[in-house]
């Protein structure tokens, strides 16, 4: 069983730790042993999770931490740049990032890098998923997902993800579409072209936003 | 074990008898105690299931319906307005509830969850508050979210840390982001991506939604 911490600035962090547990009851339910041991999580918002009911236990803040044994780290950030800037900071105070790969996520073999939450309902054998990257309960048939990506819920990915890309909720690109890096789609969105590097995508069909409102 | 009481023997109800054979059908697997025994349906027409191969019995009418014992109710229907007329009428005649969750709903036990609930959710992370009668199918909902009595959460909808008031109805392949507040009495319509506060009594749609009626 590993011990792990959970790292986060908000309720995505909440979310990530129910995604552990949720790991170690599936494996429970298979007759296998639970793989983790939730410490509990850092962050350095007072109360990242408001008054949402959780038991997860508050171990202190991020930017004091010292990692202090065998213990691993789940990067529990929905942000690219914010990743790649805690990644960095952290890495180089000596922690070491855990890879969780939800069981119940439909695939064959796959190659994915350090640090990712990959709890999808299903990606494509062969795939090459890079560093830092979080995929939440969606459909991918991309052959890359770039680093510090981020793909939302219920999404439908046939293109590749560039690097730092955040796609939301329920958003789809049709017919191998690609989204560049750096990209935002927004929620709902229904990609019919290529995202072009930097985009922010949004509607149905999809169009470039004009204005960064949110 | 508790006995229960189906209201309603259609779509829903019928879905409550599957999730409660698969419970029992579990609970036999892994040698654990039955939880439930269906005494059967009540709906006012005693002809539901003619035509299906179903062979639980339809008790008697829901009209002049009153608790014959122990046994618990759940309500077979996902609209609001049908779940207060009943969940009323029958509370006044001194029926209790029972809040169903599917066995293949991945719940965290890390939520509040109120009386009558009918869970077949997708998943239902921590931090997560349900107020009484309400029904999430097929759905995500993450932590923070807050959703009110009597509401409906169907289909392959995602709720984020949003807080939903009561009797309102989200219908399939909705998004109701962080911090929106969803009023009393609201329709969220399939497909719509909520992007802002949805007054009370309003039905929005489309991406983003926007109000219809």
């Amino acid at each position: 069983m590993k011990d792990v911490i959970v790292v986060c600035d908000d309720l995505f962090g909440l979310e990530v730790c129910s995604i552990l547990e949720q790991i170690n009851q599936w494996n429970i339910g298979y007759w296998m042993k639970p793989p983790y041991n939730l410490l509990g999580y850092i962050s350095d918002a007072q109360a990242p999770f408001g008054d949402a009911p959780h038991s997860v236990k508050r171990l202190g803040g991020i930017r004091d931490w010292a990692p202090a044994g065998e213990e691993k780290y789940v990067l529990a950030i929905t942000d690219p740049k914010r990743k790649q800037q805690l990644a960095a900071a952290l890495k180089a105070a000596g922690f070491v990032f855990e890879t969780v790969f939800a069981p119940w996520t439909v695939t064959a073999p796959v190659e994915v890098g350090e640090g990712c939450v990959i709890a999808a309902y299903s990606i494509k054998p062969g795939m090459h998923i890079g560093d830092f990257v979080t995929v939440m309960d969606s459909m991918l048939t991309s052959h890359s997902v770039g680093d510090y990506s981020t793909i939302m819920r219920f999404a439908n990915i046939t293109g590749d993800v560039g690097k730092f890309a955040f796609v939301g909720n329920h958003a789809y690109s049709h017919l191998g579409k690609s989204i560049g890096d750096y990209c935002r789609i927004r929620d709902g969105a229904v990609l019919v072209k290529n995202a072009k590097e930097g985009a922010v995508m949004a509607g149905v069909p999809a169009v470039k936003v004009k204005k960064e409102t949110a | 074990m508790k006995d229960i009481i189906i209201v309603c023997a259609g779509t829903y109800g019928r879905e409550a008898l599957a999730m409660i054979k698969e419970h029992n059908r579990l609970a036999e697997i892994f040698k654990r105690e039955i939880p439930y025994r269906v005494l059967g349906f009540i709906d006012d027409n005693p002809d539901a299931f003619a035509g299906t191969d179903i062979d639980t019995p339809i008790l008697g009418g829901i009209s002049d319906w009153k608790p014959i014992g122990d046994e618990y109710y759940v309500i077979g229907s996902a609209f609001p307005a049908v779940k207060v007329k009943l969940a009323t009428m029958l509370k006044e005649r001194g029926c209790r509830f029972e809040s169903l969750v599917a066995p293949w709903s991945m719940v965290s036990k890390d939520i509040e969850m109120g009386e009558g609930c009918f869970v077949s959710a997708h998943s239902i992370s921590a931090g997560v508050k349900l107020g009484n009668f309400v029904n999430v199918n097929g759905s995500m909902l993450t932590p923070g979210a807050v959703i009110g009595d009597f509401s409906t959460v169907t289909g392959f909808s995602v709720v984020e840390a949003a807080t939903v008031g009561k009797r309102v109805f989200v219908g399939s392949h909705a998004v109701i982001p962080a911090g929106v507040h969803v009023g009393d009495d609201a329709q969220i319509s399939v497909g719509s991506i909520v992007t802002g506060d949805v007054e009370a009594g309003t039905t929005v749609f489309g991406v983003p939604a926007v109000v219809i009626q």
